[in-house]
This record gives structure tokens, sequence and C-alpha cells, in this order.
């Protein structure tokens, strides 16, 4: 099988992949029954009135992201199928899918609102809070942590044979610097993991243990995501050494080995992430949605951003609307990441 | 172990951690010895200051309910360390009073709801 035909069928896979979560999408505006549209309350009968076009402009909405992929691809696949730039789009795609669904979401809900019920769409001054603290620790899996150690040992080891048997292989110098690189990633998702947990979570006063229940749930399955991008992202750098170590005797058994591995491992995360998601719809369906819930309003807090190191959240509620606080610490970390990322790119070029 | 804060009360938002969190403690939901949530969580969750939060654990302190060590969580003191003067406790009781009486509210009435709250806290702190 050529790398061609292998990116060809990795990219089918993608696609079957994708399915439950379009069904999810698809079907997801009428989750809690006919009286909720979104979390927007609404009379059982919008979805024969107003709530019909909202309801297909939604499902429009959704596809754009295919109307801009599949273009693409198709011109790359025919022009010679480079591989990197395939990886880019689906990468970029797949990030743009879920950008996209949030805003066809809110478009939509703001619309159903407006021909809401009175009853549901009140605005809330009452908050709930759980005094439980939240921990990194609450959401990590053993297995996980020592996959992810066992794989990245695996492959520095890996790393090590190479340089202590003098292998001569130009990959060799790319497989260095990819599991450089797939270690800060590491370092990001589990930077990305601990801000899923400590996010805010407040309730409305009313039925707070369910909601707080549910916030639970999208919080366990945002983190089992993280997760299992961890143990693919530990995965790969040993694929590539695999690669190597097998050439150039055997390097199409060791490319068919690899592309085994990743579409076995993509299968298995998925249903793992598929199972976890189900539970948390259960939950989702049961609960009443409550409105963006509102914060006490800061003063001087600007339109958009804002620097305000004495308030540790992400968000400020100020006199013109919400603005993202550049001095809580995940923003801090954030941008301290991506400037990191920025400097070791900059030392692996040159190096 | 929930608390409500509402931001169309009265009572300003660190006095609204304090109550609620006195009255888990007296409810027995909250142990002696059960650690606070970090003052940074309840302040983010809540979107307001983190001396919003301090103040109100401050509060708790000097009512001798939590134990605040610098560098460590904060956690529920133990229940023999608590002891108010009469006055102390009088005084707020004789606000609350006022209150229900500036409200109109009858003899009975004031004191059936008394009853009522005393009964619900002590079935808690009984849980």
């Amino acid at each position: 099988m050529t790398p061609h035909q292998i990116f060809v069928l990795l990219y089918l896979f993608v696609i079957v992949m994708r399915v439950p979560r379009i069904v999810e999408r698809w079907k997801a505006p009428m989750l809690r029954g006919p009286e909720w549209f979104f979390g927007a309350a609404v009379p059982p009968d919008f979805l024969k009135g107003p709530g019909r076009v909202i309801l297909r402009n939604y499902r429009w909405r959704l596809g754009i992201p295919w109307a801009v992929e599949i273009p693409i691809l198709a011109a790359i696949l025919m022009t010679g199928g480079n591989k990197t730039a395939i990886l880019v789009v689906l990468s970029v795609v797949t990030l743009g899918t879920r950008f996209n669904y949030y805003a066809a979401r809110q478009w939509a809900e703001n619309r159903a609102r407006a021909f809401g019920t009175a009853v549901g769409n009140e605005s809330i001054s009452a908050v709930t809070l759980s005094l439980e603290e939240r921990s990194l620790g609450a959401y990590t899996e053993r297995w996980v942590e020592a996959a992810v150690v066992l794989l990245t040992a695996g492959s520095l080891a890996w790393l090590a044979r190479f340089y202590v048997t003098g292998i001569d292989h130009r990959m060799v110098r790319i497989a260095t610097g990819f599991t450089v690189v797939n270690a800060y990633l590491q370092l990001g998702l589990l930077l990305l993991k601990r801000a899923i947990v400590h996010s805010r979570s407040a309730a409305p006063a009313e039925n707070p243990e369910q909601y707080l229940e549910w916030r639970d749930g999208l919080r366990r399955i945002a983190t089992a995501a993280c997760d299992y991008s961890r143990i693919f992202v530990a995965l790969t750098p040993l694929l590539l050494d695999l690669q190597i170590s097998a050439w150039p005797a055997n390097s199409q058994t060791a490319r068919a080995a690899m592309f085994a591995t990743v579409i076995v491992g993509m299968l298995l995360g998925t249903l793992w992430e598929w199972r976890k998601r189900l539970r948390y719809l259960e939950v989702a369906r049961r609960t009443r949605p409550a409105k963006f819930i509102v914060m006490p309003q800061i003063p001087d807090v600007g339109r958009f951003i804002c620097f305000r190191p004495s308030f540790p959240a992400l968000l400020l509620n100020g006199p013109s609307g919400y603005a993202l606080n550049l001095a809580s610490g995940t923003a801090r970390v954030t941008g301290l990441y991506i400037a990191g990322f920025a400097a070791l790119w900059f030392v692996l070029v040159r190096t | 172990m929930l608390i409500t804060i509402d931001t169309q009360d009265r009572r300003p938002i660190y006095q609204q951690i304090a109550d609620g969190i006195r009255a888990l403690i007296a409810g027995g939901q909250f142990a002696e010895g059960q650690p606070l949530p970090p003052v940074r969580q309840l302040a983010a969750d809540l979107g307001v200051n983190l001396n919003t939060v301090a103040a109100a654990y401050r509060e708790l302190q000097s009512e001798g309910l939590i134990l605040v060590k610098h560098g460590a969580r904060a956690v529920v003191a133990p229940r023999d360390g608590v002891r108010q003067e009469d006055g102390e406790l009088r005084r707020p009781l004789r606000n609350v009073l006022a209150q229900m009486v500036l409200a109109r509210m009858q003899r009975g009435e004031i004191l059936s709801m008394v009853s009522d709250e005393l009964d619900g806290l002590l079935q808690r702190s009984e849980l």
C-alpha cells in the first residue's frame, strides 16, 4: 500500500469516526424534548412554526466545514496528496467544526429565545456553588498516566538506541525533534486538562445538584478527550521510531503496522470517549438548562479584554458586557505556553 | 455541600459566603477538620475579587469556626473551640427579631418561624 493510499484510507476513516458526533449535533436542539430548543424554553409546537426555519438554518450551518474541507482535500489528493497539507487541513477543519458548531448553536438559541416562553428564560441572580474542591487528581485515571509514561519512556529509549548504535538515517533527527515537540504537546494537554477541571462551576439556585452533575459530566468528557489525545500524542513518536528501525528492508510492513495501530487506536479512543458521552447525554436530557449565570458586575472592566490580577476568573462581567481577564491564571499560562512553543520551534529549526 | 449567593440580596457577597458556610458547619455537613475550598476556586466560580472570599474566611476565623494557616487550606475548627459569650450570641438574635417585629409579624408567627429553622438545623446536624 502506497503512502498516498494510506492517507486516503485514513481520511475516509476519520469521516466515519465523525458520524456519531454529526448525529448528536443534528439532534442536539431537541435533546430535552419539545419544550426546549437547546437551552431556550419554547412552546411545544415551536418546531411546527418558526422553529422549523431556525432548525433548518442551524443544520445548514453545521455543513459549512464540509463545504470548505471537501474541495480543498479533493484538490490536494488530485495533485499528489501532500501528507503535511492533508494533516493541516484535517486539524484546522476539526477545530473549525467545533467552533462552527458553537456559533451555529448560539445563533439558533438566540433566535429561538425570541419566540420562547417567559418561564424558563428568566434571568438568574442567585447562584449555587459547590464547596467541594475540584482537583486534577479527581479526574485522573491511573492507567492513562501509566500508558503515557510507558509510551514516552519507550520512544526515548528507542531514540537513545539510535544514537548509541549510530544508525545513519535522516529521520533520526526528525524523530528527535518530533519527540521533543510531542513532549511539549503533552504538557499543553495537561495544562488544558487542568484548566478544564478548574473552569467556572456555578449552578442556578433551583435544582442545583442536577445542574452540577451535568456540568461535572461535561468536565469528565472534556478531560477524557484530553487523556485520549495525550495517549495518541505519546504513541506517535514510537510509531515513527518503529518505521525508522524497519528501514529500509521492512519499511512497507512497518508502514502497514503503523497504519493499523493508528486505526485501532482511533477506534478504541472514539469508543471510549463515546461511552462517556452517552452517559453524559443521559444526564443532559434530564437537566433543566440555565442561561449563562450572571456574575456580579465589576466597574472599570473594559469592553473585550481587561487586566485584573485580583480576580481569578477568566471572564469578568463589566458595564459593557463580558471581558477576557488577561491577568487570570488560565490566560497567563496560555500566553506563556504559546511563547514557549514559538521559542521551541525556533530552537529546533535552527539546530 | 452547596451555598447560594444572590447578587440582588441586600447582604454583601462576603457576608453571604460566610453565612452559607456557617450554616453548613452548624448543620454538621462540614465536619471538624474538613478543608474548605481554596479562596481562588470560590472567587473564580463567583467572578469576584479574591479579597471578597478572603474576607468571608477571615470573619469565620474570627468567630473560631475555621482555622486558617498561611500556605495551607482553611479547615473547619473543632467544635469545642467555639465558645461565644452570651451577649455576643444575643446581639444578632436581637437584630433578627427586631426585623421580624418591624415586618409586623405576630409573636406566634415569629416563634413558629424560629422553631422551624431550629428544627431544620438540628435535623441536618443529626443526619
